[in-house]
């Protein structure tokens, strides 16, 4: 059997082979031989992990969830980023439009992300419903699908929702904290036009999966390898921020819980 | 502990994100050594919901906001990664 440790990830960007790349070249450094292979979209990965084609799948929140729920709760989880604990999202609302609070998006047109987008859809819809707002009765939504199969990897529906709050066409949207703080650094953001006035609770992203509990201990090499990198040095930080991190962490399963509540009330995965 | 360094504050009244204020922040942040804490004063109504994802992303973390006397004051904890502008 061989040694060498294979990772799936989802080429949502060209810029996943360079990181990978990278990744790869790290831990054959410190005697760590992998490998990854690239899908095409979640649904392909989590299949290639649960018959075994994979050891290590790159996981959205999204897809981590369908494969606690394939494997009946037996599934391991390895790591995360920093970035991956804590995500929120955010509802932004366009100036003049009299949205102040959750409170005031009755009877407003509201723009989502793709489906399949924890961050821009699923999670804003379910904490809206938990706030009162109702996003099937109480609201005029718009959907942006776009990308689908990819959970929102590559932002796209995210800059259409912004656009159209922006220019006027939704009042509100729902973004996620990751894609606002970047459009603000980069003055994507009209001040004047947009801003932002509810953030959801904290909730994870992103994580390392394996098929069951025994491979956390199968892969501890591979686990302990990846969170010795760091941003202090050179070679790893080049790897670290294209990947969007300043450090990798063990795995913080209670912020999963939202996900879980709400693919069940929204019937995600069918009834 | 964050407890153990002194508090640095700033006064970024008028400012929106993208108007200088987290031009001002990450300046402000530049100055500090990791632990130490940053204070913005603030009456931008979006302030905390920007500094609270600007926060995570530059991986400083967010301690709060408080309001005394109808002020808001943010509070961010610099963090330990290097801000590195160039990689020569």
């Amino acid at each position: 059997m061989s040694n060498v440790v294979n990772v799936g990830v989802v080429a949502y960007d060209p810029k996943v082979v360079t990181i990978w790349e990278g990744i790869k070249e790290y831990f054959e450094a410190n005697g760590v031989p992998m490998d990854f292979v690239l899908f095409s979209n979640y649904d392909a990965q989590v299949d290639a992990l649960l018959k075994g084609w994979i050891d290590i799948a790159w996981n959205t929140n999204l897809a981590y969830v369908k494969v606690h729920r394939r494997t009946d709760g037996k599934c391991g989880v390895l790591a995360m980023r920093d970035t991956d604990v804590g995500f929120t999202s955010k509802i932004v609302a366009g100036a003049g439009t009299g949205v102040e609070n959750l409170g005031g998006l009755k009877g407003k047109r509201v723009a989502f992300g793709s489906r399949d987008s924890g961050q821009a859809r699923i999670l804003p819809a379910y904490f809206l419903k938990r706030n009162g707002i109702d996003p099937a009765r109480d609201i005029t939504a718009i959907h942006f699908d776009l990308d689908v199969g990819k959970h929102g990897d590559t932002g796209t529906s995210e800059v259409e929702v912004l656009n159209s709050v922006m220019k006027g066409e939704a009042q509100a949207g729902a973004i996620g904290d990751q894609y606002w703080a970047r459009a603000l650094s980069e003055n994507l953001v009209d001040s004047g036009k947009v801003r932002a006035i509810w953030t959801s609770p904290g909730y994870c992203h992103c994580n390392f999966t394996v098929r069951d509990k025994a491979g956390e201990q199968r892969f501890a090499r591979w686990t302990d390898t990846l969170l010795a990198m760091d941003y202090n040095k050179p070679s790893d930080r080049k790897i670290m921020d294209m990947e969007g991190l300043k450090r990798w962490v063990l795995p913080e399963l209670d912020g999963y819980r939202a996900l879980f509540e709400a693919v069940d009330e929204f019937q995600f995965f069918g009834a | 502990m964050s407890s153990n360094f002194s508090v640095h504050s700033i006064d970024a009244r008028g400012l929106s994100a993208t108007d200088g204020l987290l031009l001002l922040v990450t300046r402000s942040l530049d100055k500090l050594k990791a632990g130490e804490i940053l204070e913005i004063l603030s009456d931008n109504p979006s302030a905390e919901h920007d500094l609270t994802a600007w926060s995570r992303l530059t991986a400083n973390r967010w301690i709060g906001t408080t309001t005394s006397n109808g002020r808001k004051s943010h509070r961010i904890e610099k963090g330990s990664s290097l801000r590195v502008l160039t990689d020569r």
